[in-house]
């Protein structure tokens, strides 16, 4: 079944990336889709979108519509609109700012409650901290970052440079990997209880995102 | 075509005529064209609009043309809006509109632009047209030259832009309530002596954890804050803005400091700034270097202008940043049912065929009022527009917003879906100049007459 998903040419994922204010969500999309960096973006105000085409195997092209959602809350339900058919989710933190890791938390929760798979799942998320490069920037142990993404539910965790172009690729890779699992799952019906042990499966998702980013620390220490 | 069904003795004949010559013009959607039936005898509700639009003497909500910025370019329809407008805004002698009235012509300056809706920008008088420029500068002379400053007829001088760039921070001052010189001098230092003191403090311990995150919020944003103007990074202007919005969202705590404000306040820093250069007024940018040698006493009255200029101006829009910002969803709410209304087809790609919600573009519009969409001086113009509007600019707001889109309709409905939205966030105005953004306040005040005066021609009698 699965093999038959993947020869469709094209997918279209709708992907929103949220987190505190400036921690650098517009950077690492704009790195993401036209490898670029600026540190002079604009605060993003209300929503920006872009497009990033993937060719993910030779079967089959991955459109990304990326949904930058403007970190002020001060939008109250007005976000429903923004996070509205989003497939995939992406919630970014400053490892140099402490207290945008806490609000990690509430901007996870903040998307399950605002929009589900349509089997009712939550819709697969990484978090991402960002600004590895700056010198004030802080990794917090493996164990803790484990911990937390099983406890929220994330797909994986990852430490990041927008103006480094250090590991995006790779948790942006992870991402659509679980998103198009996810839409091969539901492909299969979705009537096996499969689908119900999958809260147990993304503490295990946790772990292997902690294991991945293992290796991606090492590789922003390199750069 | 539908649309002649319309056709009928005194005004509409008008409009069929045009029509006819119009190109690329689109049938009337289903339910507008239901509304043909009862072509005769005009609403109590339209009367006033008898001179305004053609249709205006149409009988119920839905003849509201979807066309109407074809349909305008009749040089006789062209002086009308001004008998109409409430208040006392362009209400000037009859000489002018009737010499205005055929200027047309010399009212194509931007002849590059082929979108037939721009027609509908030449129902209003040519306020770039040198004749009309002359005419006004004349009238701000005297007016400022007067004892006693006849603030009406000020606003009906500089709704379509204040004729000479050096009146320009003294009218917004005048305009936004700071006209005497006593005054003047009181607010300045009641700025520099119990403002900044009182408010202002360096010392994070003197900050509650509220305060602190609104001042690490203005701290984040200050620098990136109008970057594509150099004089933003001078680090004096930098402080300027950070302490004007420091202080206006301690004394606003229902809205607080809410991104996009900080673009609001770069109009009235860079009139004021421009005040103290000489020849700054005259050019489209700030010298740099000019601008850093500015001594204190210049910055202290540029940033008190600034901050009591701003805070007067944005009284109206305290509901636009509180929780969930209700004005701005109003006003989006509001430009989708004008859009509709005035451009179905363009309405109907964006909604269904493109699947954009009109909050995913236009928020930022409502949001920065227009700032992020084209270069600054180009907003200073606008902003000249909504200064003499008066508080009630938010209203016309929305027109400006319908004209801006409803410009570009022609490209945005060959777009699918998120080329269409990419589109909408990023339309080309680069080349833009003040003579656009004269079409498009021209163009939104024909359509708020229209709208404003008779609520009837919008389906939902709530707005």
């Amino acid at each position: 079944m699965a093999s038959s998903m993947n020869k469709r040419r094209e997918r279209l994922f709708k992907v929103i990336v949220t987190g505190d204010v400036a921690t650098g969500k517009s950077s690492i999309i704009k790195r993401y889709v036209h490898d670029v960096f600026s540190t002079h973006y604009k605060a993003t105000i209300g929503v920006d979108f872009s497009l990033k085409a993937l060719q993910w195997d030779d079967d089959m092209v991955v459109r990304l519509q990326l949904w930058d959602i403007a970190g002020q809350e001060r939008f109250g339900n007005m976000t429903r609109v923004f996070y509205k058919e989003a497939v995939g989710g992406v919630v970014v933190y400053d490892m140099s700012r402490n207290q945008t890791l806490d609000s990690v938390r509430r901007w996870k929760k903040d998307i399950d409650e605002k929009v589900l798979m349509n089997d009712g799942r939550p819709i697969p998320c990484i978090l991402i901290g960002n600004k590895s490069d700056l010198p004030a920037s802080v990794s917090r142990p493996a164990a803790e970052m484990d911990a937390l993404c099983q406890e929220l539910g994330f797909v994986g965790w990852f430490e990041t440079s927008a103006k480094n172009n250090s590991n995006i690729d790779t948790a942006m890779q992870t991402l659509v990997s679980r998103i198009l699992e996810r839409h091969a799952d539901a492909a299969q019906g979705g009537v096996k209880s499969g689908n119900v042990v999958s809260l147990g499966s993304s503490g295990q998702s946790g772990q292997q995102g902690g294991a991945q980013n293992k290796q991606s620390q090492k590789k922003s220490g390199c750069c | 075509m539908v649309f002649r069904k319309l056709s009928r003795p005194g005004s509409a004949r008008r409009v069929s005529d045009n029509v006819s010559d119009a190109s690329g013009i689109e049938p009337l959607p289903q339910s507008l064209s239901q509304a043909e039936t009862p072509p005769s005898s005009p609403s109590p509700a339209s009367p006033p609009l008898h001179n305004i639009h053609p249709f205006a003497s149409a009988s119920s909500s839905t003849t509201l043309p979807p066309v109407s910025h074809y349909g305008l370019s009749n040089a006789s329809d062209r002086a009308a809006p001004q008998h109409e407008r409430p208040g006392s805004h362009y209400q000037e002698p009859d000489d002018r509109r009737s010499r205005e009235g055929t200027g047309l012509p010399g009212d194509n300056v931007n002849g590059s632009n082929s979108n037939p809706m721009l027609s509908a920008a030449h129902h209003m008088p040519s306020h770039s047209s040198p004749s009309s420029k002359s005419v006004r500068l004349g009238k701000l002379d005297k007016l400022l030259s007067s004892n006693t400053i006849d603030v009406d007829a000020l606003r009906n001088v500089c709704w379509s832009g204040v004729p000479q760039n050096d009146s320009r921070p003294r009218v917004w001052r005048i305009l936004c309530g700071f006209a005497k010189a006593d005054s003047l001098q009181r607010k300045r230092s009641e700025y520099a002596q119990q403002l900044i003191p009182s408010y202002y403090h360096d010392d994070p311990t003197r900050r509650s954890s509220d305060e602190e995150k609104m001042w690490h919020q203005i701290s984040i944003d200050v620098p990136r804050t109008c970057t594509s103007e150099p004089v933003f990074r001078i680090p004096r202007v930098a402080l300027a803005l950070q302490r004007i919005l420091y202080i206006w969202a301690l004394k606003h705590p229902a809205s607080g400091y809410v991104q996009g404000i900080n673009d609001l306040v770069t109009p009235f820093i860079w009139v004021f700034v421009g005040e103290h250069i000489a020849g700054a007024s005259q050019s489209l940018s700030l010298d740099v270097e000019a601008v850093s040698t500015l001594s204190e006493q210049d910055w202290l009255e540029i940033e008190a202008d600034a901050y009591w200029c701003f805070t007067k101006f944005a009284d109206p829009l305290a509901e636009h940043y509180t929780f969930a910002q209700p004005g701005i969803q109003k006003m989006v709410y509001r430009l989708e049912e004008l859009v509709r209304r005035l451009d179905a087809k363009l309405h109907s790609h964006i909604i269904l065929e493109a699947n954009v919600q009109f909050l995913q573009f236009a928020f930022r519009w409502c949001n920065c009022l227009l700032l992020r969409e084209w270069s600054l001086p180009l907003s200073v113009r606008l902003f000249d527009t909504y200064i003499s509007e008066g508080p009630q600019f938010s209203v016309l707001h929305v027109y400006v917003c319908a004209a801006f889109l409803t410009r570009f309709s022609t490209t945005v409905i060959e777009k699918d879906s998120t080329e269409c939205v990419m589109y909408l966030q990023n339309l080309p105005t680069s080349e833009w100049t003040v003579s656009d953004i004269d079409m498009l306040t021209s163009q939104a005040y024909v359509w708020k007459c229209m709208f404003e005066d008779s609520p009837s021609h919008l389906s939902n009698p709530t707005l």
